[in-house]
């Protein structure tokens, strides 16, 4: 006799992302717990607690160091070839879906190419995404972003 | 803004004093508007390279022009300016001339123009135009000054 399973769908969240990057996962306070090694411990494990807001806090530390590695090392640069193939560009796009906030807020601030990262980690093409005129480009990535909510 | 220290600390030479801001930026935004070897070619609508892959619809290069990070690419595309290879920076009367930095790989990292004062004019990349000593822009970034090229000034 076989048994089937359904796989279980996960539906994407209609959540806007402040709301989804603002769950903090809730440990108990020292005196809730019994013994004094939990209470001589408690600062370290306090400090390891993970939140929604400390993970976007580390993620956000992280983006803002290498995109400011990124500008500073490439902004004298006339060559697009060495300022998209920075290392930490790349490194950027390896930090995936994360960190698309992160850079759609860049990209409205600072501008610059940052398009080509939005491109690889979303594989989105927005219109006007393919315009000539980079002002046009960003314009229709910031559009995308708010569109999306990842723009809030 | 100005240059910031961070900015400044990628040309050893280019100490404050020695150099001139002719422009300063107004916003955050990356001036992306023109680079280093359109603003030395005179052409301040739009940046200069070889087109590369994702980044090409933004970039003019002349056409007949090989496609190529070469300075002899380079030098070719000034060519289609008018532009003749020259052996000295020296100012020389009714004489624009235009220097090419190189890295050690070969490719080109920045080209200069030499103003009527004798000074060097560059566009540094996505920030300011500034005024400065030829080889006070020579670093790991931009490489070294390879060759010069020169033409009558249009205006003399």
């Amino acid at each position: 006799m076989t048994t089937s399973y359904e796989l279980p769908v996960t539906k994407p969240s209609t959540k806007p992302w402040s709301e989804i990057w603002n769950f903090e996962v809730l440990v108990p306070k020292p005196t809730e717990l019994a013994g004094n090694v939990v209470t001589l411990l408690w600062p370290i494990i306090n400090q390891a607690t993970i939140t929604g807001r400390n993970l976007e806090e580390t993620i956000g530390d992280q983006f803002r160091r290498l995109a400011e590695q990124w500008r500073n090392e490439t902004s004298m640069l006339s060559s697009p070839t060495e300022t998209i193939l920075h290392p930490a560009y790349w490194r950027i796009i390896l930090m995936g879906l994360s960190v698309v906030p992160l850079i759609l807020r860049d990209l409205r601030e600072t501008g610059g190419y940052w398009f080509f990262a939005l491109e690889k980690i979303t594989g989105a093409t927005p219109p006007g995404a393919n315009s000539s005129d980079l002002n046009q480009v960003i314009e229709a990535w910031l559009n995308w972003g708010r569109a999306n909510e990842y723009i809030v | 803004m100005a240059l910031t220290q961070q900015e400044l600390k990628v040309f050893p030479s280019l100490r404050m004093g020695r150099f001139r801001e002719m422009s300063r930026r107004t916003t955050t935004r990356r001036d992306v508007k023109y680079n280093c070897i359109a603003f030395a070619a005179g052409d301040t609508t739009q940046p200069w390279w070889p087109p590369v892959p994702t980044v090409q619809r933004f970039y003019y290069w002349p056409a007949g022009i090989p496609v190529e990070e070469t300075l002899d690419a380079f030098m070719s595309a000034f060519a289609s300016l008018g532009y003749t290879p020259c052996s000295s920076p020296n100012l020389e009367p009714r004489i624009e001339k235009v220097a090419f930095f190189v890295k050690p790989n070969g490719v080109p990292g920045h080209a200069a123009i030499q103003r009527e004062n004798g000074m060097w004019h560059s566009k540094l990349g996505d920030l300011e135009d500034i005024e400065h000593n030829l080889r006070d822009l020579e670093c790991a970034t931009y490489g070294t000054v390879q060759a010069y090229m020169q033409r009558t000034r249009r205006d003399s």
